[in-house]
């Protein structure tokens, strides 16, 4: 049996005798637990009927946006712990430093990456893991998040040492992305002008997925002429349908997009005094723009170059939009 | 004879034992209950545990309560950290700033980074005329229409990455940024993390229209707190001015138009808008249409540049309004006629010879 010097000293207030060893320590026992659970101050709020749950949210950017092949989209995870009162959570109280696993149900039609994540505050949108989802063939799959809650958040120390939880919490949550077979729909409306006279040039092609975020497709352009006055006279230009390739090429978010015009014949039908009828080859500046992956449109300077009397300024809209493939 | 328990213990322990008893069977009552996952199927465990809250009479759950009801302001969160992660040091710091208006609904957000951080490159992110723009530290501005469910708003507001709280004790009344404010403190308990971290923290909301003015916490952790590895502190300054005051954001020069807000006719089909053009189909004929827009696009507040460009099968009309432009191009095909719409900005516009 051992002795303590000081606890004898310390209890010798309550007995005539030096008191056992073990009624030293179940009093210090006793004593420990009871001032424990007086000295916890009754909570203001204490849920008393409510019970406190941790959820799992993923969230994906872009919200309803088509999603198509070669497309990369975020996600954003987020674990949270939350007071429940008939079934509706509230005081939701972000959980950092939780390890989520990610991935597709149907790993064919994308991949996620990273594997493993953590909820951090320094991420992207503070308090979640970041994961990306790579677009890859077209069809449905769900992405699955398993986050792994420590234990220190569902009780106090306390509660760990009296009745220990079973371990980790795990929480689930998915997204289903639907990757489409896309395609592009390039328009252009060229105008140009010179000494009053107006020439317009529209286009509407499309461009469809060779691999590899690459796209290709032609289109017919059409041309409106004019009427070009000089004095009492005038004379009426006409331009025949050309015809434009196009080029496309995915970088990361943004689709950079070529048009290229071949030439297109200018007639001019003379209608004043010694006014002679005239052919002329009209060269279209190419364009080159860069769009969102998602479509976008651009205004860029456009000029017609022709060596003896129709060289124009003008400018170009280019509309690009997404599309899926029939 | 000898007893095993004296009268003056036996009377300890008749105290003591109904206390410990009333321990026991508070925190069985608060014991984590798990339901057992179904073999194949994962679900979620609930929990069902108390949680101890802070003393005070002040509960505040949801940051953003009253924001809403501002007709403008600009939100500042400046988040720190400053700790080891793996054993190694770690600090960085954040800086989000919304701009937020009501009418017209507008917004602004740009963060900036310093640190240890996989990226520090600068964001800006803005919402205006139903078009959502992004540009990422050297890149181009990236335009789309705003979606469903991905609004900044929704998303990114800085006051929702802070917990509410429960129990906060009351400190006074103080001006802050300009408005009368209740001033409350707290600790860890006020965010149920006792034995999980140390926090103190205060917090100041508006005495009339209960928003929150500014925030401040700093919170202390290891692992428990953080997850594996990483243990410091992190801190977080937030603070609401420029209330219902009039503020203006601006977009970087390389930014698209916004979404196109001109009148459409009647019988428009096949219609594409998306943030700086709008076009579309119509069966009335090309004279009816320039002469429809010539008429009502003035009334938006735009004004004619030059002369209209009309012939019989096309017909251009250039439009300003302070630093945008507007252009109408209609083409007629004797089938349909094609309406497209333009907005861009000045430095976009090719003077018409």
């Amino acid at each position: 049996m051992f002795r303590n010097s000081h606890n004898s000293i310390s209890l010798s207030a309550f007995t005539d005798k030096p008191a056992p060893r073990w009624h030293i320590v179940i009093l210090a026992v006793l004593l420990a637990l009871s001032f424990g659970s007086a000295v916890q101050t009754p909570p203001l709020a204490q849920a008393a009927g409510a019970e406190k749950r941790f959820f799992i949210e993923a969230k994906k950017d872009g919200g309803t946006a088509t999603i198509c092949v070669g497309d990369l989209v975020s996600i954003h995870v987020r674990v949270v712990r939350a007071q429940v009162r008939s079934g509706v959570p509230f005081n939701v109280e972000t959980i950092p430093g939780v390890r989520v696993l990610g991935s597709a149900d149907f790993p064919n039609v994308g991949q996620v990456t990273p594997r493993e994540s953590r909820t951090m505050w320094n991420s992207d949108v503070p308090g979640s893991a970041n994961f990306v989802f790579h677009a890859e063939n077209p069809g449905t799959t769900s992405i699955s998040f398993q986050g792994r809650v420590n234990p220190s958040w569902g009780a106090s120390i306390l509660e760990r040492l009296i009745n220990p939880p079973s371990g980790w919490t795990s929480v689930f949550d998915s997204v289903d992305v639907t990757v489409q077979d896309c395609s592009y729909k390039v328009s252009t409306i060229s105008h140009f002008s010179a000494q009053g006279v107006p020439l317009v040039a529209t286009m509407d092609g499309k461009m469809k997925s060779d691999g590899d975020g690459h796209y290709t497709g032609s289109a017919t352009v059409n041309w409106v002429g004019a009427i070009a006055v000089a004095g009492d006279c005038s004379s009426v230009i006409t331009v025949d349908s050309s015809k434009v390739e196009l080029f496309g090429e995915l970088d990361d978010d943004w689709l950079i997009v070529d048009v290229t015009y071949l030439p297109a014949v200018l007639t001019n039908i003379g209608g004043c005094p010694g006014g002679v009828n005239d052919k002329a080859l009209l060269n279209l500046d190419p364009v080159t723009v860069s769009v969102p992956a998602s479509g976008g449109a651009k205004r860029p300077n456009q000029e017609i170059h022709e060596p003896t009397f129709y060289s124009m300024s003008g400018f170009v809209v280019i509309t690009v939009t997404r599309v899926t493939q029939e | 004879m000898t007893h095993i328990f004296s009268k003056r213990w036996a009377i300890i322990l008749l105290i003591l034992t109904p206390m410990l008893v009333s321990l026991a069977c508070k925190f069985q009552a608060g014991a984590p209950s798990t339901t057992a996952p179904a073999t194949d199927t994962p679900e979620s465990e609930v929990l069902t545990f108390e949680v101890l809250f802070g003393p005070g009479p002040f509960d505040f759950p949801d940051t953003k309560s009253g924001l809403s009801d501002l007709t403008s302001y600009k939100a500042t969160l400046v988040m720190s950290f400053d700790g080891t992660e793996a054993g190694q040091p770690q600090q960085w710091s954040k800086t989000y700033v919304m701009l937020a208006a009501k009418e017209p609904a507008t917004r602004q957000l740009t963060i900036e980074k310093t640190g240890n951080l996989s990226d520090l490159d600068a964001v800006f992110m803005a919402e205006s005329d139903g078009a959502a723009y992004e540009q990422r530290e050297g890149n181009d501005c990236i335009a789309a229409v705003i979606e469903e469910g991905n609004s900044l708003s929704e998303r990114l507001e800085p006051i929702g990455f802070m917990n509410g709280v429960i129990g906060a004790d009351e400190a006074g009344n103080e001006t802050v940024n300009d408005m009368a404010a209740n001033h409350y403190t707290f600790d860890e308990r006020a965010f149920g993390q006792l034995d999980i971290a140390q926090s103190t923290g205060e917090l100041w909301v508006a005495s009339d229209g209960g928003y929150v003015v500014k925030y401040l916490l700093t919170t202390k952790g290891n692992a428990d707190y953080f997850g594996e590895g990483i243990e410091g502190t992190i801190t977080w300054d937030y603070e609401l001015t420029e209330i219902n005051q009039p503020l203006t954001i601006t977009l970087p020069d390389n930014c698209p138009g916004g979404m196109v807000n001109a009148p459409l006719l009647a019988d428009a089909s096949n219609i594409l808008n998306m943030p700086g053009i709008l076009t579309y189909d119509t069966a009335t004929s090309l004279a009816d249409t320039a002469a429809f827009y010539q008429q009502e696009i003035p009334k938006l507040g735009w004004e004619l540049v030059g002369e209209p460009s009309l012939t019989d099968s096309s017909a251009l009309l250039d439009y300003t309004q302070g630093d945008k432009t507007l252009t109408i191009i209609i083409t007629s095909d004797n089938i349909k006629t094609t309406v497209n719409m333009m907005l861009g900005k000045s430095q976009d516009t090719v003077p018409l010879p």
